[in-house]
């Protein structure tokens, strides 16, 4: 253990368990944090010059390889965006085919995070594997719910990674009432599983941290949002998708490549938080009675502003996306009026598009021409928005953790970077951690 | 006239962006984006066992075949690289409906014959671009699609 009157450097070079690779550095001297730095080296803006001069149906396609977990955000943003270019509005059937798929995304990627990455954190191991050793159920029980969440997107998308079946205008081809209902019995065990889930993470230890977020999430009048809906924050923001860049944007820094998202103000730029906790604080009260109720068992019914209790947030989430999913698949009637895709004259325009990925909102703007020539495209993902904020966290945690070893303390702070389960691949690649005490 | 990626202006994004196999030896290349996990099992599987990995280097028209479905280009004139894309994926996409897109590269057995789709894209309807956007996408930098000639289409 390093004497605590030394400076220190904490470096970690290669940060484990999450999506995507990238660095952090943590410098402290004369016991005062004095330099913290989430650093991201890859280039993040390659998706949008490929996009360049490719044809405005081809985007889903192209998005979608910007992520493997999150494949159905990117795919979907950019169909949105097209969408309102065309002046096209999807019907109902399709609307809710979408929902359904989004939450087999939701499942697939929050129960990844609950199990693989984050719950290790807490319970004191390295890796799942390890975990799985000492609670094989809980592993188990953990890998048959993120596989539900595969079929969904199998079933509806084609397959569970870069799907195929999404179109701007609808799908290519719609699924049989008979091939949803099939999906039914597991999904009503994935039920209990999810309560378990609840359950297994309410047991353990939180670090006592708040901090005073602005939270921005989507918002929509009817439904718990996740694949469309109006931007609003916690501090009375409320605007279109469309107004987005008029409130944020993007600034780089001299350590990164990849783009830190803000929130400009009168007062100059300032962080803000996306992701399960503004979703959650935001919306709270459109989740199902029985996810508020379960919330409420934990005291979170008043909102939840700790960050490391992210993944009971990610449990309620995934609980109520289970839920929705059965409500879908049992209203699913499609009959042979229902159109697999509408279709609209080409016409040029720019168009916006957002959703609620697993980790918050994921904005897309396309320009096209009049020959449906993609022209220019620009996309926010979650986790460039959310790169302040994980840097402020650990402002504000480590000073009151500097009596812990060098070990224990880049274990700690790896956690707290871990609280907004960070797709680093998605805005670029690389994460390696270094703290510096001199 | 030699076929570019879309936008010229982008290549030297692509340009610096190249094949492993143009860097080091590769013994073996399982296809796709992303790749099937049966594939992926076979390989291992033919690893550990010290034999060769039985996976198809067909194209993916053979896919559909085995599986019985209409084809979407002779039924419905839709686009697809079926026949010049290698099988693995179990043909996805034509049973969703839609025409193949290539992700898993030119099938390997023959040399994909891109000059004889291309006629038949063309006799089905699709313009030049078109035809050129099909190719250049995912693998654009495959030798294959880089050589590509569009003989009496420029």
């Amino acid at each position: 253990m390093t004497e605590s009157a030394t400076p220190r450097t904490i470096q970690v070079d290669y940060l484990a368990r999450v999506e995507g690779e990238g660095a952090l550095f943590l410098e402290i001297r004369d016991q005062q944090v004095t330099d913290v730095k989430l650093k991201i080296f890859e280039p993040p803006r390659f998706f949008e010059a490929f996009l360049r001069g490719r044809d405005y149906r081809e985007a889903p396609d192209i998005t979608s390889r910007i992520c493997g977990i999150c494949p159905i955000a990117y795919q979907m943003g950019a169909i949105q965006a097209m969408e309102a270019i065309l002046g096209l509005t999807v019907p109902e059937p399709l609307r809710l085919l979408r929902r359904l798929i989004y939450c087999g995304e939701w499942i697939e990627s929050h129960v990844l995070h609950i199990y693989m990455l984050h719950a290790p954190d807490f319970l004191g191991f390295p890796d799942a594997i390890q975990l799985a050793k000492v609670a094989p159920e809980a592993v188990k029980r953990g890998l048959r719910l993120k596989k539900i969440g595969n079929t969904l997107m199998t079933v509806l998308g084609g397959r569970e990674i870069h799907p195929i079946n999404l179109k701007v205008g609808g799908f290519y081809r719609l699924p049989s009432r008979a091939e949803l209902l099939a999906l039914k019995p597991e999904l009503e065990w994935a039920l209990q599983a999810a309560r378990e889930t609840f359950e297994w993470v309410s047991g353990f230890d939180f670090p006592d941290f708040q901090r005073d977020y602005e939270y921005v999430a989507l918002h929509h009048p009817q439904e718990y949002a996740i694949h469309e809906g109006h931007l609003h924050s916690s501090r009375g923001l409320a605007i279109a998708v469309s107004a987005f860049e008029d409130h944020f944007d993007e600034e780089h820094v001299p350590y990164s490549t990849a783009l830190q998202g803000f929130r400009k103000g009168s007062t100059g730029p300032s962080a803000y938080f996306v992701g399960p906790l503004a979703r959650f604080n935001l919306n709270f009260a459109q989740l199902s009675p029985s996810v508020q109720a379960a919330a409420e068992s934990q005291g979170l019914h008043r909102g939840c502003h700790n960050p490391f209790q992210s993944i009971l947030v990610r449990s309620l989430e995934t609980w109520y996306a289970i839920e929705e999913c059965l409500r879908l698949i049992a209203a699913y009637q499609p009959d042979s009026q229902t159109p697999a895709a509408l279709s609209a004259p080409l016409r040029a325009g720019v168009g916006h598009g957002c959703t609620e990925a697993p980790r918050g909102i994921c904005y897309h703007r396309y320009n096209i021409d009049e020959s449906g020539q993609i022209l220019e495209a620009r996309i926010v993902p979650p986790t460039s928005q959310n790169q302040k904020i994980i840097e402020q966290d650990l402002w504000h945690f480590v000073p009151a953790h500097l009596d812990k070893s060098d070990e224990a303390l880049q274990w700690a702070c790896e956690q707290a970077i871990r609280n907004y389960d960070p797709c680093i691949s998605c805005s670029t690649h690389f994460l390696q951690l270094q703290v510096d005490r001199g | 006239m030699r076929v570019v990626y879309a936008q010229p202006a982008y290549i030297q994004t692509l340009g610096q962006s190249t094949a492993i196999a143009e860097h080091v030896q590769v013994d073996f290349e399982l296809r796709g984006c992303p790749i099937n996990k049966a594939q992926l099992l076979e390989l291992l599987n033919a690893l550990l066992n010290g034999r060769r990995p039985n996976l198809s280097s067909h194209s993916l028209c053979f896919e559909c075949k085995q599986a019985g479905r209409v084809c979407v280009m002779v039924a419905q004139g839709t686009a697809c690289l079926g026949p010049i894309t290698q099988a693995g994926c179990g043909a996805i996409c034509p049973a969703y409906q839609r025409g193949c897109y290539g992700c898993f590269g030119p099938a390997d057995s023959t040399g994909p014959n891109l000059a004889a789709l291309g006629q038949a894209l063309w006799a089905h309807g699709c313009t030049e671009a078109e035809i050129q956007r099909l190719y250049h996408s995912f693998n654009a930098g495959t030798p294959a699609f880089q050589n590509l000639t569009l003989e009496g289409k420029s």
